[in-house]
């Protein structure tokens, strides 16, 4: 009954529905991309891990931290491996890097989304000058196992000058994509030849034996160093890379203050073409209330066609983000895969507020025609 | 003809507006037997519209009773005139009042979307509703693409479709012009005659009228004959 029905009212003004619809689905094409490229903007990547415990300095992102809290955090009972890690920050047009060579040292295979095969982890143990390069990265700068790299940096090589180079041993993969553009060097032999910085690391990872114990953890690292002036700042990966981002500005609320304001328009636009398609079918209303239709199936009559059309444009704003997706990760030469995507309770969230925005802007003209008096109606026809 | 089928008694309808009361049906007594066929006159204002909403279930007197087949649709709720409207009443409205969207047969379809018929069976019904009054071949057309007289062919098809026992009909030939007028009223003394529908009628055409078994003169809310 009621799909006869609503087809009639969303078919009356054909144009006005099909308006509709493309601004609903504007407005949800907007929320697809916001929410997929948040994980960008918040630190709430894929893949990041609550068994891993990272430690920093606790006053910069950039600053140093002494080996000796290496040592600390691997005597800690819960404590099963630790990685620690230096930036060689190029700084120059003739590094052939853009960005940043990492110089890792104790167990690398921490971190599992990176993959590394024990051949290309075995060369790169028994080298000294041994890089790993990410397979991106190697294809961009057409590198392969065997080749030089160079890097011209900010820490001074023990020969005086600020020129590093390698030799690529093996490549390693990454989720997400974004983090095989770099090069990944033994801590050992930076840490020997470098005249600047010497004792120190960028970050320690460790993995403990049970998420649960990563809090405690972070805190007892926290409060051994709390008054030292190498104060440390520890949580759970998945925690500390969104608390990291919060520092350059709560983006996630100004992205979804943008949202609300779309949300806040397209409910207006809604609801007046849902008023407005009601106004204009008084008579028609009057019509089904006579032939025995009940002023409740009217009501919901009217609740049914604003959730069909509003859900015609959720479906389709979200598809057409679910396939921009693919084609944006794939423009960016897949840099952007595990940082640029869609969960399902993103998706559910949006038929949630899709539903909320169609039953606010359908309310009053669904009690508007819920009251509908059949005689007034027809009089004054 | 036969038994009473609608019993006005004593009705009364008065409307508020602005602190004045207006009396539109000053204590009316009706009968109407089953299978008749009664015009409604009189000038505007005089109250055959409101007599005619009574006894159609789609008001409620201020006083007096209205009992039709035994039914006091007097002591009604809305969701129960509603149902009861659904089977026992039929529409004719003078503007046809057709859904623009909706094709010849949907249109028609319409009341039996409230009934438990299967697709088939609506089907059916529609089709001997339509055949019924001569509008068959016009089922797949929108109304916009049908002239008046068909148009109101297809509003009586939706009238009879869920094989109602009156027919209400509100000035049904007022937007037609003599001929189309003409058959129109032939085919309500058709359905009248033939397929022993009570007719109801308002209309200020005496020449329409004239097609009814009874014709019946209200001002200031009284009968006058």
């Amino acid at each position: 009954m009621y799909w006869t029905l609503i087809k009639a009212g969303v078919l009356r003004k054909k144009v006005r529905s099909v308006l509709t619809v493309l601004s609903v689905s504007i407005a949800f094409l907007l929320f697809g991309l916001l929410q997929a490229a948040s994980p960008i903007f918040t630190g709430q990547m894929d893949g990041l891990r609550a068994d891993l415990v990272m430690t920093m300095s606790r006053y910069s992102m950039v600053g140093k931290i002494p080996y000796s809290h290496v040592e600390f955090i691997k005597e800690i009972e819960e404590v099963e491996s630790v990685l620690y890690m230096d930036y060689i920050t190029s700084v120059s047009q003739d590094s052939m890097l853009d960005g940043i060579t990492v110089a890792m040292g104790g167990d690398i295979q921490i971190y599992e989304r990176f993959k590394i095969s024990n051949e290309d982890l075995k060369a790169f143990k028994n080298l000294k000058i041994g890089a790993l390069v990410g397979e991106a990265f190697a294809i961009e700068k057409d590198i392969s196992i065997g080749d030089r790299v160079f890097v011209k940096s900010l820490s001074m090589n023990a020969d005086g000058t600020y020129d590093w180079e390698f030799e690529v041993v093996g490549l390693y993969n990454s989720s997400p994509k974004a983090d095989e553009m770099g090069i990944v060097v033994n801590y050992d032999y930076f840490e020997d030849s470098r005249i600047s910085d010497k004792g120190t690391v960028a970050v320690i990872v460790s993995k403990v034996s049970n998420p649960e114990f990563a809090d405690v953890i972070s805190q007892k690292i926290d409060d051994e160093f709390t008054n030292s002036s190498w104060a440390t700042r520890s949580g759970p990966e998945s925690q500390l890379a969104a608390s990291m981002m919060a520092e350059f500005g709560d983006i996630e609320l100004i992205i979804n203050a943008i949202l609300s304001a779309v949300f806040f328009t397209i409910l207006l636009v809604t609801g007046n073409t849902i008023s407005q398609s009601v106004r204009e079918r008084t008579t028609d209303l009057a019509v089904l209330k006579t032939l025995g239709y009940q002023d409740n199936q009217i009501f919901i009559m009217v609740l049914l066609e604003a959730l069909f059309l509003i859900l015609l444009g959720v479906f389709t704003g979200l598809g057409m983000s679910l396939l921009s997706i693919p084609a944006i990760n794939a423009a960016s030469g897949g840099l952007m895969e595990g940082l640029f995507f869609l969960t399902t309770e993103k998706l559910l969230l949006a038929c949630f507020i899709g539903v909320l925005v169609s039953f606010v802007s359908s309310i009053m003209p669904a009690y508007k025609a819920l009251n509908l008096k059949v005689v007034d109606a027809l009089r004054s026809d | 003809m036969s038994e009473t089928l609608i019993k006005v008694e004593n009705v009364n309808k008065t409307y508020q507006r602005g602190g004045e009361t207006l009396t539109v049906l000053d204590g009316l007594n009706l009968d109407v037997p089953n299978q008749d066929f009664l015009a409604l006159m009189g000038p505007s204002g005089s109250g055959k519209s409101t007599l005619l909403n009574l006894m159609g279930g789609l008001d409620t007197p201020t006083s007096g009773g209205i009992g039709i087949n035994g039914v006091q649709l007097d002591q009604m709720n809305a969701k129960q005139l509603s149902s009861w409207r659904s089977s026992n009443v039929g529409f004719i409205f003078q503007f046809y009042n057709l859904l623009p969207v909706l094709t010849a047969d949907k249109n028609v379809e319409l009341p039996l979307l409230l009934t438990n018929l299967s697709k088939s069976q609506r089907k059916d019904h529609v089709l001997t509703a339509m055949k019924a009054v001569g509008i068959d071949d016009r089922s797949d057309h929108k109304p916009n693409e049908l002239s008046g007289g068909q148009q109101q062919r297809v509003a009586i098809a939706r009238a009879l479709v869920s094989d109602p026992d009156i027919l209400v009909c509100d000035e049904p030939t007022g937007d037609l012009d003599r001929n189309t007028a003409t058959e129109i009223l032939e085919l309500l003394k058709i359905l009248n005659e033939d397929h022993g529908k009570t007719i109801i009628m308002v209309t200020h055409d005496p020449v329409a009228a004239e097609s009814a078994k009874r014709v019946l003169h209200l001002d200031k809310g009284k009968l006058t004959n």
